[in-house]
């Protein structure tokens, strides 16, 4: 039930609050009134209807660093 | 991009790393359903050293649901005047007089959504009766409901409610951190109400109880990397909560999230199964939306039940017993027959185990 699936934003509707998703191939109807801000080609993050995080992009390419730190520095 | 490829071998060499520097026995509690489901198919459990315990936490909203409330819902749905609409994890659980599949086939209305957006279309257009929202889950699954219910007052909707069963994670933390007899090093924290509540809920646990904790994603390697942070912090005796799931959980949280649900919810105490009662530990529909709360609305009475007697789900919440500790395991009990929440969920400890066969390797 807690699962949160990503998501890419192929459409907004900002007078409903609502925007398409593309999921695996399927298009779907979702909730954006906790991400304002969001913009077509955003991946978000998608739980029981309503996006609830805008996926960084920045950070999406940051975990192989953060793996590597851990890794190497492990007597921290 | 992280290819396949780079997850394989990231998560060998992070489990490798995590072998060679368990030193000293450690307790790690993977808090989130999701994160006991994602444990048990990566086969996380069978590649670390015996050094390092995984026990499985309340983190599964539909195992944690009170037997007094599973026996009042279940009272709900008998009631002709209602439909009843909820995620389909809870339509198994099984109470007193079965489970919600069973009324259903009996006639009764029980409807699986998939959003309490879809529960607020069926009050738009049967307006002769009353919609009600089962509405279970943590942090991650509040704000949709808060959302149903502030359109649902916009829209002057008089035939919607919710049976409110939202519970909050940072309490039953506290509780089960301050509880001497399991004794958990570090927590292996939620990721997606993490995304909700961001990270400073939970510095009370390095600060207050010197235990480490770090909010993970859900891929493999995240997840040993995970498991070698904490094991490190612990080793050094330096426990901090960290975030390793960055690219969905800022360090505040979704911030509109969190007002969304300060405008429609208070803190209250709730009934969670096999912890008890937990103050401030759940979600209550303020005053302002009160006509939007079942319980009053209907006058819903819990009465104190215990369903099954040789459930063991409470112990498993608190990881004091794994489930094949449990003699109805997979005997009586199994995914297809159900006799605790925990094994009906797909999130529950004891379907998780089951599905993954774990009980051999722990
Ligand atoms: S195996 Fe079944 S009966 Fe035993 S604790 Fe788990 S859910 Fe309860």
């Amino acid at each position: 039930m807690c699962l949160a699936v990503p998501s890419k934003v192929v459409s907004v509707d900002e007078k409903h609050f609502t925007a398409e998703v593309d999921v695996l191939g399927n298009t779907k109807k979702v909730g954006i009134v906790l991400i304002p801000g969001v913009h077509i080609g955003d991946w978000i993050l998608v739980h029981a209807g309503q996006a609830i995080s805008i996926v960084s992009d920045e950070e999406a390419n940051a975990s192989l660093a953060v793996w590597e730190e851990i890794l190497r520095d492990y007597q921290a | 991009m992280i290819t396949k490829l780079d997850e394989k071998k990231y998560f060998h060499l992070l489990a490798d790393k995590v072998c060679e520097i368990a030193t000293r026995p450690v307790k790690l509690m993977e808090v989130c359903g999701t994160h006991t489901m994602a444990i048990g198919k990566a086969g996380i459990r069978g590649v670390l050293p015996p050094e390092v315990e995984l026990i499985s936490g309340p983190g599964c909203p539909v195992c944690v649901t009170a037997d007094s409330d599973i026996d009042a819902f279940m009272r709900l749905a008998e009631d002709e005047r209602v439909i009843l609409a909820t995620y389909g994890d809870m339509v198994r659980v099984p109470g007193t007089k079965g489970s919600l599949a069973e009324l259903k086939a009996q006639g009764a209305d029980v409807r699986v959504v998939y959003s309490a957006l879809e529960a607020l279309a069926f009050a738009r257009s049967e307006t002769a009766r009353e919609v009600v929202f089962l509405g279970v889950g943590f942090e991650t699954t509040a704000p949709a409901t808060a959302h149903a219910i502030k359109t649902a007052s916009k829209e002057g909707l008089s035939n919607f409610s919710i049976y409110n069963l939202h519970k909050t994670v940072p309490e039953p933390l506290r509780v089960l951190a301050a509880d001497e007899t399991t004794k958990i090093d570090g927590f292996i924290l939620p990721g997606h109400v993490s995304v909700i509540i961001g990270e400073y809920p939970y510095y009370f646990l390095a600060e207050e109880f010197g235990a480490a904790g770090a909010i993970a994603g859900f891929e493999p390697p995240e997840v040993m990397a995970t498991i070698l942070k904490l094991v490190k912090d612990i080793n050094a005796d330096a426990p901090t909560i960290s975030n390793l799931y960055r690219r969905v959980v800022r360090p505040e949280g979704n911030v509109v999230a969190q007002r969304l649900l300060d405008e429609i919810f208070v803190q209250a105490d709730a009934e969670w199964r096999g912890l008890g009662a937990i103050p401030d530990s759940g979600l209550a529909i303020r005053q302002r939306y009160e006509s939007f709360d079942v319980a009053r609305k209907f006058n819903i009475e819990r009465q104190s039940v215990k369903l099954h007697p040789g459930c063991r789900c409470g112990d498993i919440l608190k990881g004091i017993i794994k489930p094949h500790q449990c003699s109805l395991f997979s005997k009586r009990c199994t995914p297809e027959n159900p006799v605790g929440p925990c094994m009906v969920s797909s999130e529950g400890t004891c379907a998780a185990y089951y599905l993954y066969q774990e009980s051999s390797l722990v």
